[in-house]
């Protein structure tokens, strides 16, 4: 694993194949806790952390455990129960021995237990990836890191755009949900021109 | 009761343009229309037998373990989809990778079982999961079809617009938030002028 490798694997999921905007994942969380700057913030490093964790953990036993027993169709039914109790657990870690910052982060671990972009993340990092050549440990590892990374960008992103809107005259049908994924959606467009990187990178 | 059952889950509770539950599964696949069903026919599966196992176990799980009962049952159900899906249509498996699995938890199966079918009878439950089963495939079939024919000119894979006439903007990733936004805020509309009948 060189550090191009790296890179590039953290580019891509930052930018490229961003977690919301190019898979569409999370996009529930994303939502709710982008009302506020403040709670776009804390909530997307939780998420961080608990992805980061989930594709090490989850890399680990797919690897390790399901794959020598050929149970690799066991995955999900294994994962989803294993990473519940796993970013609870480290919530619980987080709050009774961080100092005050970080138990501001640990009342967002019990959304983040059943949450479709902290799996997603976990399955792409222990899966063949889309394109044949599976992650290392540390592939994996940085996927996860990076793609919350990504999350965080987006959350934040989005929760300066919701402040504005609340000033802006927006039709009566629009509002709510349908303004903010029009604005996803703008995002998104302007997330594709990261696109090209990718392809002059090739 | 039957006919009140289906009709709330079909379409005054429909899971995707009411609640705007189960936005992944409904942006991240419906690229066609083939897609689109496959999709809508396995997250509907998923949400009938989580509805029809959760509610026949309520009274035999105490209130504090249920959630993790539900999320038992609903990745039970989402790994059989996921193998029948891989043994019948392996291309199609393929093509929707992740977002099968993440069937397990969709918010809008888990939500269901969670308010719904842990505090139902049986009979109920099975029919209110039968009709938001159907309720999420049909909005994936029209969302999926709708990408489809303007963003690639083809139905079902025939072509039915010319090569110039159709804007791929619609099958990538954007057309599908903005396509979704302008579906919503229809839906929207028709509520709030009091047709919510139709809308689907």
């Amino acid at each position: 694993m060189n550090m191009h490798a790296i890179a590039e694997i953290s580019l891509a999921a930052l930018l490229v194949n961003n977690i919301v905007l190019e898979r569409f994942l999370g996009l529930c969380p994303l939502f709710s806790v982008s009302r506020r700057l403040s709670g776009a913030i804390w909530f997307g490093i939780a998420a961080t952390i608990a992805m980061t964790l989930s594709s090490m953990v989850l890399w680990l036993v797919s690897r390790l455990i399901l794959a020598p027993l050929s149970a690799r169709y066991l995955e999900i039914a294994v994962f989803v129960p294993l990473i519940a109790a796993l970013v609870l657990a480290s919530g619980h870690a987080l709050e009774r021995f961080a100092g005050d910052t970080f138990r501001r982060i640990g009342v967002y671990f019990p959304l983040l237990a059943v949450n479709c972009a902290v799996i997603g993340v976990a399955l792409i990092g222990a899966g063949p990836s889309m394109h044949g050549n599976s992650f290392s440990f540390a592939g994996s590892a940085m996927h996860g890191f990076a793609s919350g990374l990504g999350f965080l960008l987006v959350s934040t992103l989005m929760a300066g755009m919701r402040e504005r809107l609340e000033l802006a005259a927006v039709p009566r049908a629009m509002r709510g949900a349908p303004i903010a994924l029009m604005c996803a959606g703008l995002m998104a467009l302007a997330f594709d021109g990261f696109a090209l990187f990718s392809s002059a990178a090739k | 009761m039957v006919r009140e059952e289906l009709k709330k889950g079909l379409l005054t509770e429909n899971a995707i343009l009411v609640s705007a539950l189960a936005l992944c599964p409904a942006l991240a696949v419906t690229v066609s229309l083939k897609a689109g069903l496959c999709m809508g026919a396995c997250l509907g599966a998923v949400m009938l037998f989580t509805n029809a196992f959760v509610s026949a176990l309520r009274t035999a799980v105490p209130d504090r373990s249920r959630l993790f009962l539900t999320l038992l049952i609903a990745s039970s159900c989402t790994a059989i989809v996921m193998m029948l899906l891989k043994a019948w249509f392996p291309s199609l498996s393929d093509r929707l990778g992740i977002y099968v699995p993440l069937i397990a938890v969709n918010c809008a199966v888990i939500g269901r079982a969670e308010n719904y079918a842990a505090k139902n009878r049986f009979q109920r439950s099975v029919v209110y999961g039968f009709g938001a089963g159907i309720g999420v495939l049909l909005v994936l079939c029209f969302v999926g079809g709708i990408r489809e024919f303007i963003g690639a000119g083809t139905l079902a894979g025939c072509k039915i617009l010319p090569p110039g006439a159709c804007i791929p903007f619609w099958i990538r990733a954007p057309g599908g938030f903005c396509l979704l936004a302008v579906l919503l805020a229809l839906v929207n509309h028709l509520r709030a002028t009091g047709k919510a009948s139709g809308a689907s």
